[in-house]
């Protein structure tokens, strides 16, 4: 039976989790168990966010290319819509549905959002008073402007959350919702956003009895990843970094208590990471928030992985998983990952690692001399040209939509590789030696992307990797099937 | 097959000439052009590697025009050498002795056949070589040459 996932990031690590899974489903990871479609849902205040921005983004692009594929067996496989998508049966490409919409935090301040100017200072003669409201926010927090997020307090977050669950947006989620689907919440513990959302969320599913199809959500498969603290700020201000401890271990303590105890989810993971920690840009929201991507938050997408895949194990209490390594390092790469978990993602990402190597290395020379990008080709049929010319690499699709996506994909390793503990499971490579791309791995074959040339014109010709309309088919085809063989053959994957 | 191959080789390009009989007397009786012949036919099929073995992805025209330079000179190479050795180191008496023979003009004659030859085989070798190269459609790799 065909399921949908539901995954709720909130904040800017719900986004960067979300990014990171993209990009795993670019690669060809796929869910395990018949789950057939991924509905990504953001909640974030913080709209001008750079990291949610880019997140948006990328799900576009991701859409947009996977919209081009016709059937895709490898490369973006796995389907991502919007909730508009599937209550409009809209087929057109809008990120901003990836994102629910909080009313009233573009221009007010937490205060105002309240009402808070509407109170009485007069405590004898008002039963609205202010000071009773003081005791609960300081000052800071009353004039702190909402369109940049919660900057770390759940106390205000709490607050302007809890619209979310009237909104249209949720009625809409509540209205698709069916059997066998599941939902997974990310969120941290030690920021604004999210560690208020997630048990204002989880209520919400497990209580709401408004909602359409509330005694489906209420016994749905709910897991949630939840982060510890895994980076630390470079400055010490509005947000203070030194207290995510002390917060992560409050919000620890509310959620044992709230949650885990009375069993209110199935699945809920724990990740994060002390000592050899990066210090990122210091921020407290809006464009400037652009947060490395860090391996963790691929950690967070395996977890998601390994949800989907015990989806259908029921147990009567919650159960608590932690994420953890191999071998602790301060350079991850895949053998240093447990084996699952390398299995998982080591042969996607590297042949998707080695596709955007050669369409930014190896392209040239292709098309220059390779018959797999000739449609000019004298003496031979219609079939046997290839749909993958000059003009194809030279059209807007491409550049916008291939190129764009891929750039955002090298941006993600980069980024990973230096962050701490920094993932590095690539090397840098020319054209002349490409295949020394796994750090891991030598071939004693010839290097340069002239093997994926050659599997490339093997495949130049096969009737069932092209379609007429879906632009992208035969290139994303292509590349999933030569980039395999090749790295098979060179013995280049991690097993 | 010897006498068509005779007839061939004899004819063609008029290299036959009455005046020096026993060259070609010489020629028919060892089965030379027999040989001359699978010398100009076989190394054509080297082309057939080129369209159906060769996996080098990154072939121009010049890769092509390299084979057939390749094919022509191994045509030409062991023509060249076979009737040589075939006329000027040849073990018939009655020849040798007509090649010392200066008044006769033997030698000059006997002297110029093995390049002869070599230039009509190389030029079939040339022409099955490119007879050969419609198989290109065939080709998953050098679909695209020569064009």
């Amino acid at each position: 039976m065909a399921k949908k996932l539901y995954i709720l990031g909130i904040g800017g690590t719900g986004s960067r989790v979300l990014k990171a899974l993209t990009l795993l489903f670019a690669a060809g990871v796929k869910l395990p168990a018949e789950f057939d479609m991924v509905i990504p849902i953001i909640i974030d205040p913080d709209t001008g966010n750079g990291d949610l921005n880019r997140v948006k983004d990328i799900l576009r692009l991701y859409q947009e290319v996977r919209n081009q594929v016709d059937s895709p067996e490898d490369f973006f496989y796995q389907e991502i819509k919007t909730i508009n998508e599937l209550t409009d049966n809209s087929v057109s490409v809008n990120p901003d549905y990836f994102q629910f919409k909080l009313h009233d935090t573009d221009q007010n301040t937490f205060g105002e959002y309240i009402g808070y100017d509407t109170l009485s200072e007069d405590y004898l003669g008002c039963a609205d008073d202010k000071n009773f409201v003081r005791l609960f926010y300081a000052d800071k927090n009353l004039k702190s402007n909402l369109d940049v997020g919660f900057k770390g307090c759940p106390n205000m977050g709490a607050v302007v959350l809890n619209q979310f669950t009237e909104s249209e947006d949720f009625k809409k989620f509540a209205a698709t919702f069916n059997d066998g689907d599941a939902i997974f919440i990310i969120n941290s513990i030690f920021g604004g956003t999210g560690a208020a959302g997630f048990p204002l969320l989880l209520k919400n599913l497990r209580d709401n009895d408004d909602l359409d199809k509330a005694a489906k959500i209420k016994a749905a498969t709910i897991g949630n990843i939840t982060y510890l603290p895994y980076f630390a700020l470079n400055k010490q201000d509005e947000i203070n970094s030194n207290s995510f401890d002390e917060k992560a271990k409050a919000a620890l303590d509310y959620y044992n208590r709230t949650i885990i105890k009375p069993n209110k989810i199935n699945t809920i993971y724990f990740v994060g990471n002390r000592g050899n920690t990066n210090h990122e840009e210091y921020s407290v929201g809006g464009m400037n928030q652009k947060n490395k991507a860090h391996f963790l938050e691929l950690a967070g997408a395996l977890a998601i992985l390994d949800f989907c895949e015990n989806v259908d194990i029921k147990s009567a209490q919650t159960v608590v998983k932690e994420f953890g390594i191999e071998k602790d390092t301060d350079s991850i790469r895949f053998s240093d990952l447990n084996l699952e978990n390398a299995h998982q993602i080591s042969t996607p990402l590297t042949k998707y690692k080695l596709f955007v190597e050669y369409l930014d290395k190896g392209l040239q020379k292709g098309l220059a001399y390779s018959r797999w990008t000739r449609s000019n080709i004298k003496c031979v049929g219609t079939l046997k040209q290839s749909v993958l010319d000059r003009n194809y690499f030279q059209s807007i699709e491409y550049t916008n939509q291939i190129v764009g996506f891929n750039k955002y994909f090298n941006e993600w390793l980069l980024e990973m590789k230096d962050n701490k503990p920094s993932f590095a499971p690539f090397r840098e490579i020319t054209s002349a030696n490409a295949l020394d791309l796994v750090v891991e791995k030598k071939t004693s074959r010839n290097r340069s992307f002239q093997q994926i040339d050659t599997e490339n014109c093997l495949l130049a010709d096969n009737q069932e990797i092209r379609s007429n309309t879906k632009k992208h088919t035969t290139l994303i085809k292509t590349f999933g099937r030569s980039t395999g063989k090749v790295l098979k053959k060179n013995n280049l994957l991690i097993k | 097959m010897n006498d068509i191959l005779t007839r061939i080789y004899e004819g063609l390009f008029r290299i036959y000439n009455q005046s020096y009989d026993l060259i070609f007397q010489v020629l028919y009786d060892n089965g030379v052009f027999g040989v001359a012949f699978w010398l100009f036919f076989l190394p054509p099929f080297i082309i057939f590697w080129f369209y159906l073995g060769s996996r080098y992805p990154y072939s121009t025209v010049r890769h092509w025009v390299g084979y057939l330079i390749l094919i022509c000179g191994i045509t030409f190479g062991g023509t060249y050498y076979l009737f040589y050795k075939a006329i000027l180191e040849s073990s018939v008496a009655a020849l040798n002795e007509a090649l010392i023979d200066t008044v006769t003009g033997y030698m000059l004659y006997a002297k110029s056949l093995p390049m002869k030859y070599a230039l009509v085989n190389s030029l079939f070798a040339l022409l099955l070589s490119l007879l050969f190269s419609c198989v290109k459609p065939l080709s998953k790799i050098n679909t695209h040459i020569p064009f």
